[in-house]
């Protein structure tokens, strides 16, 4: 009698399904709808920093991995996703070079030198941006950098109401990305895509949900002194919640599994501390466009120490 | 994500007869192997016993069928160790040879009585393939717990064995346990019941819910007395558990002199509708199988127990087992396969624990075997109940890891020890 040949495996021997390759694509899937307006807006200078991006970050991954004689695993996504997000916050006018620059910092320093998927202590994508931002400011200003583009005219919703132009910024134009931005400038299609990801219990909602309270509670706070002094008016703080990637960093930045707590309170306390501090950065700060960024980039310093606070173990004394 | 849940019962129970050769590993339960008591060629009676017990805790091991000894040979036990096995020819339908019925009430016998006589009738804990720290062995009479706990819901979903058998004899089973609660002198006597079948047995209950663990032996036997035990060592010496099943098999052997020759196994393939058999210890895994239309094929996986602690079998030639609460077949496209990647922080491992353990940073020590941040991590609240493993993102093996790093643990305890 022929013998058969069994899979032996660890218990236990189902799976809920989830997996790495299976939240990167889903994540960029919900993207899709703003990035498709975001060259809906800038045409192919939008679409370019797109590819550029993404392939651009794949490619270092790859050269990374190569480098390093360890498994190459462009498959699973990760890298294909930190391309995209990147290009989501860039504006659509950036020279090639920087895209690239960009890119690779963001794999090769943010991710691949610590060893990886699982191992940054900071959320590559921001870490490239930040990289890119601070070395040519002037070429990533989303107003100089649009302005390469034809038929373009106005002032980014941020710089806008920077400058005091309080009535130049509406909140409908705003949540269709109808303004100059950055390509994911369309906050409402990255809101509703980020709910989908919530509802699929991909990313930590705890700390979506505290990122969002910590912004509102920091645009009512000092939302109004955004506007220069002498002007006598208000912002609108749901108009604070959808502008300058507030809903790209509440569902899709600061909830990089690695780089953010895993405990329960102190997702919460990550996420609030992100939201709070990116307003404090985007009223007070010199790099108002990257409050959001730079809040999420502070506190996931501090994300292994928040995960001390846990609840005790059961069975334990 | 899907929820994991205890179906409800569907079928009627299955007897499994027919089976000529049977093969019995001399380690059924626990880790002391038996001592062998026949030799090859020997002809056996049907109840006869094979296998002797060393020490007190265990319970021997009796054939199935009335027949001749064909062999005795090493096999590989779960455990992946060497175990002498007994291999019998014969019919498996004559009269069995039984121990003498005992008629007095529960309160009038001594324990050591009934303690001998489950000895003797080889009454182990049955199920949670024999190595389920929680089902205790039968423990010495100074040791008497405060609690007896009866298990009368399953611990796994698919598995329908323990309330099928307490749905097929009810009376068998309260009986059982009381006889029990007089051999180990436990004063309270608690029954775990699901739902559907509260009004079966009398007396105090605990109701099992409906999502998986809440059948898991720990977290019953902490709902029953107030506390997990799990720092103590085991066995707690506060509660004792035992399953409904056990509970038949000491009635059976007290009051009709019935040694235990078979065991209740919940057979299915994943996607179909499993069916419960009493099946003859010792009976091949293809043979159970083929009983329901089942066969196992290239690449396929065949467990026995439950899908999330169950162990996967190299061999479909395997035996049936005191052990076995489960025989599953998954083909070989159903088969999940775990990938050897980093751990990437999502944090559901964490929000599933019913422990409340951080198991994202446990898991990543146990795996280079890092045992002292393991256990600052709480590895010894671990009750291995596997949901981290089925639901984590990058498909770790994380129940591999925590059993792995316990074995380590041990082994330095040993060594500390002896040194």
């Amino acid at each position: 009698m022929k013998e058969n040949v069994l899979t032996v495996s660890v218990a236990p021997f189902w799976h809920c399904g989830a997996g790495i390759a299976r939240n990167s694509y889903l994540t960029m899937a919900v993207l899709l709808p703003a990035a498709v307006v975001g060259v809906m807006h800038y045409r192919i200078g939008a679409l370019a920093v797109l590819g550029l991006c993404i392939g651009s970050c794949m490619l270092a991954e790859a050269l990374m991995q190569k480098i390093m004689g360890r498994p190459i695993t462009l498959g699973d996504g990760s890298a294909a996703l930190t391309g995209m997000l990147l290009a989501l916050l860039l504006p659509a006018g950036v020279p090639w070079w920087l895209v690239v620059v960009g890119s690779f910092s963001a794999i090769i320093v943010g991710k691949q030198l610590y060893g990886g998927i699982g191992s940054h202590p900071l959320n590559a994508t921001l870490v490239g941006w930040v990289m890119i931002r601070i070395s040519w400011g002037v070429l990533m200003d989303v107003d100089a950098a649009l302005a390469n583009l034809p038929n373009l005219s106005g002032l980014s919703s941020l710089a806008a109401l920077k400058g005091g132009y309080v009535d130049a910024v509406e909140l409908k134009d705003v949540w269709m990305g109808n303004v100059i931005g950055p390509i994911g400038s369309a906050s409402l299609l990255v809101l509703l895509g980020g709910l989908v990801l919530l509802v699929l219990r991909v990313v930590k909602w705890e700390v979506s949900v505290g990122f969002l309270v910590g912004v509102l509670l920091g645009s009512v706070l000092f939302g109004s002194r955004i506007l220069p002094e002498g002007i006598d008016a208000s912002v609108n703080p749901i108009l604070m919640l959808f502008t300058g990637n507030v809903m790209l960093g509440a569902f899709f930045l600061a909830t990089d599994p690695t780089s953010s707590p895993s405990q329960p309170i102190a997702m919460w306390i990550y996420g609030f501390a992100a939201g709070l501090l990116a307003m404090l950065i985007r009223v007070y700060g010199h790099y108002y466009d990257g409050g959001v960024v730079f809040g999420i980039l502070l506190v996931s310093l501090a994300s292994p120490l928040l995960d001390k606070i846990r609840p005790k173990a059961r069975g334990r004394e | 994500m899907k929820r994991l849940t205890y179906k409800t019962l569907i079928s009627e129970i299955q007897e499994l007869t027919g089976a000529g050769r049977l093969v019995l590993p001399l380690l059924q339960v626990g880790s002391v192997p038996l001592e062998a008591c026949v030799e090859v060629g020997d002809a056996v009676e049907r109840g006869q016993c094979i296998g002797k017990a060393q020490t007190p805790e265990v319970a021997s091991l009796h054939s199935p069928l009335a027949g001749q000894v064909r062999g005795l040979f090493p096999s590989v036990s779960l455990e992946g160790t060497s175990v002498q096995t007994v291999e019998i020819e014969g019919d498996p339908t004559g009269e069995v040879q039984t121990l003498d019925p005992i008629e007095q009430d529960a309160a009038e016998l001594p324990a050591e009585t009934l303690q001998d006589r489950l000895r003797e009738a080889g009454v182990s804990p049955l199920g949670g393939n024999g190595k389920n720290a929680a089902y205790a062995c039968l423990r010495p009479a100074d040791e008497s717990p405060e609690t007896l706990l009866v298990l009368c819901a399953d611990d796994e979903p698919l598995l329908q064995t323990q309330r099928h058998i307490l749905q097929n004899g009810p009376e068998k089973v309260i009986e059982g346990a009381t006889l029990f609660q007089k051999a180990v002198g436990a004063k309270r006597l608690v029954f775990a019941v699901t739902p559907n079948q509260p009004n079966m047995v009398s007396g105090e209950t605990v109701l099992v819910e409906k999502k998986y663990p809440s059948g898991h032996p720990e977290i019953l036997m902490a709902r029953v007395t107030g506390r997990y035990g799990l720092d103590e060592g085991r066995p707690r010496k506060d509660i004792h558990v035992i399953n409904a099943e056990t509970a038949m098999a000491v009635c059976r052997a007290v009051r009709e002199g019935l040694p235990v020759m078979d065991k209740a196994v919940t057979v299915g393939q994943e996607g179909a509708v499993p069916v419960v058999m009493r099946v003859p210890l010792g009976t091949v895994f293809s043979q159970v199988l083929e009983k329901t239309g089942l066969s196992a094929e290239d690449a396929d996986r065949l467990f026995t127990g439950g899908p999330l602690r169950g162990v996967a079998h190299f061999d479909p030639e395997g035996p049936v087992t005191k052990g076995t609460d489960g025989l599953f077949l998954q083909k070989g496209r159903q088969v999940f396969c775990y990938e050897d990647v980093a751990c990437i922080g999502c944090g559901q491992c964490v929000k599933v624990c019913p422990m409340k353990i951080p198991v994202n940073m446990m898991t990543r020590n146990c795996e280079f075997a890092r045992i002292e941040e393991a256990l600052s991590y709480d590895l010894g609240s671990c009750i291995e109940c596997g949901l981290c493993a089925y639901v984590c993102t990058a498909r770790r093996p994380l129940l591999q890891y925590i059993q792995f790093a316990k074995k380590e643990y041990e082994k330095a305890e040993r060594e500390r020890q002896s040194a």
